[in-house]
């Protein structure tokens, strides 16, 4: 079972969405009159192709910086230096894609790049976008793959060592046991760069489809029935990225079939410090446009006193962000559990959680509050304000479900079945969790940053008198973009989102440490 | 010990449960938040009634709220819109969202920018103006109506608002009320046959001729005050026909949960007063009350020739006109 459900899964997943394809007018048409709207808008093939260049571009720099980030990070022996360049890859993730496009867009501006692109035509603006996008979601590539990496198993890379130079190990073992995990990032990248309004809204390039579909939006027109003409063009470009993969399983076949066990990664031997030192700068220079906003930071007591006036921003963003990524990670780690061993048959459930993916998130919020807020009980759990954690976490469920379920899929079903004989709590807690952990962490953290940066949603659903970070951020861009304040808004931003991430260790060590006290 | 944790939780939900007695109104606002924050705290400190704030942010341009305030009408958990432009407010009034409330404090405000039912008020407002950079063009332009800096000799060097979201969409949307599906699409024609920038919002049309980028362009007067005061060489000029006003607007929701707090509220945004404090704040907002003499550098409704709109007129224009700009924006695109 084990040997072939990636290669299946991902087939699976390229041909359900090449047929979703096929009939894409049909669906957006049944979708469209079962949400009581119009015809679906036009969608005019060029901004099919622009979407599609501006997403293949996405995936090119995410896959190429995110993947080197990750290696980088896989070769540091030393636990507190990985630590550290997992952070810095992930860094980009922090800051929402609209902040990261206006740093971007202001840098390029300040430096005379941009306007010298944009004078080269239309096509050199669809590379910058993808471009820009690309450098914020190589973090997704970085932490997904670095996930697949701590999956592998360590007999055969030192076998491949033994055999054949370090170049065939790469080539002929690494590349095709990761390729999973990029495949699976590179589809995140893809549905996000598509449907992303904030950075063609920065950079001024109207001719993509999710432009279509804002102007839609705000025109009053009718985006339910675009986005139902969206899922088409949207399906394209993740069938593309989920089709060219099945050859490099195949390829990979008979190392697929390895068992795993825990035994250690072999990691690099020496220049581990540059390593670590070539990362981070790595990481920095590529987002020198978000460093731009933190130089501006010159008091220490004031950043102090940032972090006191937003203590309820604060709040709200990391009550919704962990209410959400519970959700996320409770039903999404459900699913991939249930559809552990079902090889096939997995790949339905998750091509559905990949669609509500697709939708945006102003559209799923829009949506959302429609349903919910109805008198009755509906309307009574609306008022508590747990609908918008059941909301952003369902849209976001499919990240852990399929980064869960991948990871799962590759796990020894010897070990699972030595197993058997146990509890179900006990086989779950000592046999099937542990490898799962690094996964589970790479999921939570996509998760929970996706839920910070989230700007459009958050206006449909945050609580009155609970405005979130972002939202903050926004309005004090829009007043003085250059201004200290917005360096200091961005810096609690980005305290908070790593807090965020160090979370599950503090509640991991604190649950070690009370059982110890016992 | 188990049972000293459920006590404790017991004892906390009792508290949280406890805790609500406070009087508090929800207001879903589209004004800045830097701007908007500072008055619904003052509204805090005179009342003891908590205002528990929604704000939209630049980048959903208004529509967020109202598409959020039609998505919760079965159900509302808001009892004041206070928004920073009426078109979108018209929107709500028709789709049956709000209640009518006649505060006496709106009795100093002119009748256009009321209704008379009491749906909506008007208060604070901004002027669409023209923008120009003082280097490149040291002598204040002469301009007798909004559409010359649209044509030769200034309109390659001039720049606009995609009219699709903010108060371009409003002018937009009075351009069309006034010259009819055709003759707006022959004025869209003209922006591309004369050379004119269309850039994504207002801010960036200042921030274009801020820097030297483009020589003029239409915005709004607080955005040439955001730039003025970080020392950009830009300054405003109205033309001499006569400028477009577009009031902040405030209304009651239908069903409002806390109705008394919402009157209170509604009253407190109308006040001469709170027209100064906007008038006097970095946004610059026009007073609409007739004694409210503003702050220097700030427009005297009194000292100028105000266009007169009628909203509701625009408001049955809105739809069709976004329509009409945004299939010209992508035709424009894709060429």
């Amino acid at each position: 079972m084990t040997r072939g459900l990636p290669l299946r899964l991902v087939s699976g997943l390229g041909l359900l969405l090449l047929a979703a394809l096929l009939v894409g007018p049909v669906i957006s048409v049944a979708l469209a009159s079962l949400m009581r709207a119009e015809a679906p808008l036009s969608m005019p093939p060029a901004l099919w192709l622009h979407s599609a260049v501006i997403a293949a571009v996405a995936v090119t720099v995410a896959v190429a910086v995110g993947m080197t980030i990750a290696l980088w990070a896989a070769h540091v022996r030393t636990p507190s230096l990985r630590a550290l360049i997992t952070l810095a890859g992930a860094f980009p993730l922090v800051i929402p894609m609209y902040v990261h496009g206006m740093a971007m867009w202001q840098v390029s501006v300040r430096l005379g790049l941009y306007r010298e692109l944009a004078d080269e035509g239309p096509w050199s603006d669809l590379l910058v976008v993808g471009f820009v996008q690309g450098l914020r979601l190589s973090a997704f590539v970085h932490l997904i793959t670095l996930a697949g990496w701590h999956s592998l198993h360590a007999r055969w890379l030192e076998a491949g060592l033994l055999v054949g130079p370090r170049g065939f190990v790469r080539r002929r073992l690494l590349g095709p046991l990761l390729a999973p995990f990029v495949a699976l990032a590179a589809l995140l990248v893809a549905v996000i760069s598509v449907t992303d309004v904030s950075i063609p809204l920065l950079f001024q390039v109207r001719s993509v489809i999710a432009m279509r579909l804002w102007w839609a939006h705000y025109a009053g027109l009718d985006p339910i029935g675009a986005w139902g003409a969206m899922v088409a063009p949207s399906l394209l470009v993740l069938a593309a990225v989920a089709l060219i993969t099945p050859p490099l399983w195949r390829r990979a076949a008979p190392l697929l079939s390895a068992r795993r066990d825990p035994a250690e990664i072999p990691r690099g031997e020496g220049g581990q410090w540059l390593f670590a030192l070539g990362g981070v700068i790595a990481v920095v220079l590529a987002n020198g446009a978000l460093i731009h906003l933190f130089v501006q930071i010159t008091s220490l007591s004031l950043l102090a006193e940032t972090f006191r006036a937003n203590t309820g921003l604060i709040s709200a963003t990391v009550t919704t962000a962990l209410g959400a990524a519970a959700v996320a990670m409770f039903a999404g780690g459900a699913l991939a559990l249930f559809l552990g061993d079902r090889g096939w048959r997995t790949v339905p459930p998750l091509l559905i959680a990949l669609v509500f993916f697709t939708v945006p998130g102003f559209l799923w919020a829009v949506a959302a509050v429609s349903w919910w807020s109805a008198p009755g009980l509906r309307g009574d759990l609306y008022e508590t304000g747990t609908v918008r954690w059941l909301v952003l976490g369902g849209r976001l469920l499919v990240i852990p479900a399929v980064i869960l379920a991948l990871a799962h899929a590759r796990q020894s079903r010897t070990q699972r079945e030595a197993a058997l004989g146990l509890g179900w709590w006990h086989r779950w807690w000592g046999v099937v969790w542990p490898p799962l952990r690094r996964a589970a962490w790479v999921a939570y953290a996509l998760v929970a940053l996706m839920v910070i940066g989230d700007l459009d949603a958050a206006i449909l659903m945050d609580l009155p008198g609970h405005t979130t970070l972002v939202v903050g951020l926004c309005n004090r861009l829009h007043i003085s973009p250059r201004s200290p304040e917005v360096a200091m808004m961005a810096a609690v931003i980005l305290a908070t989102s790593l807090a965020m991430l160090a979370l599950p260790a503090i509640v991991s060590g604190g649950w070690r440490r009370w059982r110890e006290i016992r | 010990m188990t049972s000293r944790w459920i006590t404790a939780a017991a004892l906390a939900a009792t508290l949280w449960a406890c805790g609500g007695g406070q009087r508090e109104v929800v207001v879903y606002t589209a004004h800045d938040q830097r701007l908007s924050e500072p008055i619904l705290d003052l509204f805090e400190e005179e009342t003891g009634i908590q205002a528990l704030a929604v704000y939209d942010t630049e980048a959903t341009k208004t529509t967020g709220l109202v598409n959020r305030l039609l998505a919760e009408a079965d159900r509302p958990q808001c009892d004041v819109f206070w928004n920073n432009e009426i078109v979108q407010t018209l929107r709500l009034v028709r789709e049956g969202v709000t209640q009518p409330h006649l505060s006496q404090n709106a009795a100093g405000i002119p009748a256009a920018f009321q209704d008379p039912e009491g749906h909506w008020t008007g208060f604070a407002a901004r002027a669409r103006v023209i923008v120009y950079n003082t280097a490149l063009q040291p002598e204040r332009p002469k301009i007798a109506t909004y559409d010359d800096i649209l044509r030769p000799p200034w309109a390659r060097e001039s720049g606009i608002a995609l009219p699709l979201f903010g108060t371009t969409a409003t002018h937009f949307a009075l351009i069309h009320s006034q010259l009819g599906p055709e003759g707006t699409q022959r004025w869209l024609d003209s922006l591309t046959e004369n050379g004119v920038q269309v850039l994504d919002s207002n801010g960036q049309v200042c921030d274009a001729v801020a820097r030297g980028a483009l020589r003029m362009g239409w915005t709004d007067t607080d955005d040439v005050a955001v730039a003025q005061a970080e020392g950009y060489p830009v300054a405003q000029v109205l033309p001499s026909s006569g400028m477009i006003l577009i009031p902040n607007t405030v209304c009651m929701i239908d069903g409002a949960p806390h109705r008394a707090e919402a009157r209170a509220l509604i009253d407190f945004l109308l006040r001469a007063d709170i027209e100064h404090l906007m008038a006097s704040g970095p946004g610059r907002q026009i007073p609409l009350h007739a004694g409210v003499s503003p702050p220097r550098g700030v427009l005297r409704l009194q000292d100028e020739t105000v266009l007169e709109v009628d909203w509701n007129a625009v408001a049955d224009s809105f739809d069709a006109a976004s329509e009409l700009a945004a299939r010209w924006a992508e035709a424009e695109s894709l060429q």
